[in-house]
């Protein structure tokens, strides 16, 4: 995986150092707090309900051993021991004073870590394909391109006072498991007609208020014209973007007024000027930055007979890997996805002894790396077949092998009214209901793959618009109130999700669910998913189920 | 009008803290203030915006509660869930 050069190194220490200063000179005064709210949120510093809050950056969701055990340390010095992983691949302290996050910084840095760009008007952390660089259907690696956007992008100044937030993703595969299509700009890589890589560049996808699919801009960007399109798209929405409102700031919005079309013409006048900049990428330095992405060592002679043997005499390791597990592009391998989900539990949070423990387990079997998904799960990416099966108990004794990915009980939720000083009703305690409950049913009727998530606030930090069925949480007269969508998708067949009827309250919610499901038992044709379904039959019957035929004419 | 307790988040860890009359910042709820006529309020939140200035919290505001046996209970969710911690167990 990456490792820092001097120049890395020198910056990431350098930025914890002004911020030890920032914070001395706002306790002491020196600073108000309008001055000093934007230094802290450009170092992922927010201040939440109960506390201030850190958002760690995890570059495309990569992590080695020794970076887990770090933030380990962090949750366990400085933290209620735990730490909870987000939809953008990062992870969340909720516990943090002010006076200690200098010092965060300080052990962040030691591992090469940091908190820059989680947060504020600038480009946030790149995410990826959490199966980068051994899925089996990939074109190429994402990582290197992701790095460097990610060098590219960090403290950049023209781009450190944008209209509002900007999230890039890129995919690597024919399949879409980054979420591109809602996305500021989404990058699905292709081969160009000489075997040169490239990218389908899309822009202006984004969820919120106004969810919107992303557009098409260009059908094949040349790999090394990378940086300059980006830099063209994004020095047309900084000076076009709106600043006047809030909702209003994001390119999504931007591209909408202006059509992609006229969006199209301004980007390309715009690259015209700087394509064949000091932008340019180099081949040299693309390959200097693939070399710190090669692969492990694998054995190429991996027996799977054991792990074929094993799924036959145990049914609840046959069960978890039918799952669990994803093709690898190395024959006798897997990519193992290790489950935050447990049932009943709290999507994406992990304790500091289980983030140790995963991190010897990373050493033993996953040549050291772990990956964090935009599902708040994690993976191990490099596991032999025959030792699938000890991984496995391991994971199970730590209880972190529930067989329920894309399954109902693999729920995104944010930290909702628990924790946010943003959210209208709380996430988290319908997640951990609604799992409760639906375990039950999918073990009867074995639901297949079907995504809840669920927002606790029209900043849909849990992407409710793109599962499958999303639930957005809000204040209505004082009471929490949760209005389900149906038939989102952030996958290659993405879409919005559309709003079934009036909402549920507190107590109504995981009935209304339970509901739908029901509902779509009765009539899924064998082996459906609930997606399919909903695309063949239409929301009727789901609303008919819940609110009667008599709401029709309502 | 409505009766009023005054709250904020301390500054150096962030933890939510309630305004006494005697202008003490404390974590308990029972030791807020009940600001009854729009005078104590206005009053209240003036003496608590220069707590804020001098840098001990951030983020004043008043919160609507009632009183029910003795306790203070905000009437919205969201200032029940700061009062009284996270509704979940995490981790």
């Amino acid at each position: 995986m990456y490792k820092y050069d001097h120049l890395d190194n020198t910056l990431v220490r350098e930025r914890a150092a002004q911020f030890r200063g920032q914070v001395a000179r706002r306790i002491s005064g020196e600073l108000s707090e309008d001055e000093f709210k934007p230094l802290r949120l450009r170092n992922g510093l927010y201040l939440q309900l109960h506390s201030y809050m850190l958002r760690v950056a995890i570059p495309y969701g990569l992590l080695s051993s020794s970076q887990m055990r770090a933030l380990a340390r962090i949750a366990r010095r400085y933290d209620r021991g735990y730490g909870h992983f987000t939809t953008r691949q990062n992870i969340q302290f909720n516990w943090v004073s002010l006076e200690n996050t200098a010092e965060i910084l300080d052990d962040l840095a030691a591992v090469e870590m940091h908190a820059i760009q989680t947060s504020g008007n600038c480009i946030r952390n790149t995410t990826t394909d959490q199966f980068a660089g051994v899925a089996a259907d990939e074109i190429e690696d994402p990582r290197p391109w992701a790095e460097i956007i990610r060098q590219w992008s960090t403290l950049h100044p023209e781009f450190s006072f944008l209209p509002r937030k900007f999230k890039i993703a890129i995919n690597g595969a024919p399949n879409d498991r980054a979420a591109i299509a809602v996305h500021d700009i989404g990058l699905s890589m292709l081969r160009g007609p000489n075997g040169e890589t490239g990218f389908t560049v899309w822009v202006g996808g984004g969820l919120g208020r106004t969810p919107m699919l992303a557009k098409p801009i260009r059908d094949f960007l040349p790999g090394a014209d990378l940086l300059s399109y980006l830099e063209a798209i994004l020095r047309v929405f900084n000076i076009e973007g709106r600043r006047d409102n809030l909702y209003k700031s994001r390119i999504k919005i931007l591209v909408s007024a202006l059509g992609i079309d006229r969006f199209r013409d301004l980007v390309e006048a715009e690259w015209a000027h700087i394509r064949d900049s000091a932008l340019r990428l180099e081949g040299r330095e693309i390959a200097r930055i693939r070399a710190r992405f090669a692969l492990p060592p694998y054995d190429a002679n991996v027996d799977s007979g054991p792990f074929a043997a094993k799924r036959f005499e145990d049914a609840a390791f046959a069960r978890w890997s039918a799952a669990n597990l994803f093709p690898h592009k190395q024959p006798g391998h897997a990519a193992v996805t290790v489950s935050l989900k447990p049932v009943g539990g709290i999507p994406g949070d992990m304790t500091a002894d289980r983030m140790d423990a995963l991190a010897d387990l990373a050493d033993e079997y996953s040549h050291g790396e772990i990956r964090v998904t935009h599902r708040q799960n994690l993976v191990l990416a490099h596991v032999r077949q025959d030792r699938l099966f000890d991984l496995w108990r391991a994971l199970d004794s730590l209880e972190l092998a529930t067989p329920n990915l894309m399954r109902v009980t693999d729920i995104i939720a944010c930290p909702g009214l628990d924790f946010c000083g943003l959210a209208t009703a709380r996430s988290i305690p319908v997640a951990q209901r609604l799992s409760a409950r639906l375990a039950e049913i999918d073990e009867r009727h074995d639901l297949g793959e079907l995504t809840i998530n669920i927002s606790g606030c029209i900043n849909s930090c849990a992407h409710h618009h793109v599962a499958h069925i999303g639930i957005l949480g809000l204040e209505k007269a004082g009471a929490e109130s949760y209005q389900v969508t149906l038939g989102g998708s952030s996958a290659k067949d993405a879409s919005i999700g559309k709003i079934i009827g009036r909402g549920f309250g507190a107590d109504e919610i995981v009935a209304a669910i339970e509901t739908i499901i029901v509902t779509w038992l009765e009539l899924r044709h064998d082996g459906e998913r609930f997606l399919d379904s909903l695309r063949r039959v239409g929301q009727t019957p789901f609303r008919d189920a819940l609110y009667g035929q008599d709401s029709r004419t309502e | 009008m409505a009766r009023m307790v005054i709250t904020a988040n301390r500054l150096r860890d962030g933890a939510v803290v309630w305004r006494s009359a005697a202008g003490n910042w404390s974590p308990n709820i029972t030791t807020a203030a009940i600001h009854a006529t729009g005078e104590q309020l206005t009053a209240g939140l003036a003496a608590a915006l220069a707590d804020e200035k001098s840098g001990r919290v951030i983020g004043v505001h008043e919160v609507e509660i009632e009183t029910r046996g003795g306790q203070i209970l905000p009437t919205r969710l969201r200032e029940r869930v700061r009062a009284d911690g996270p509704t979940v167990s995490f981790a």
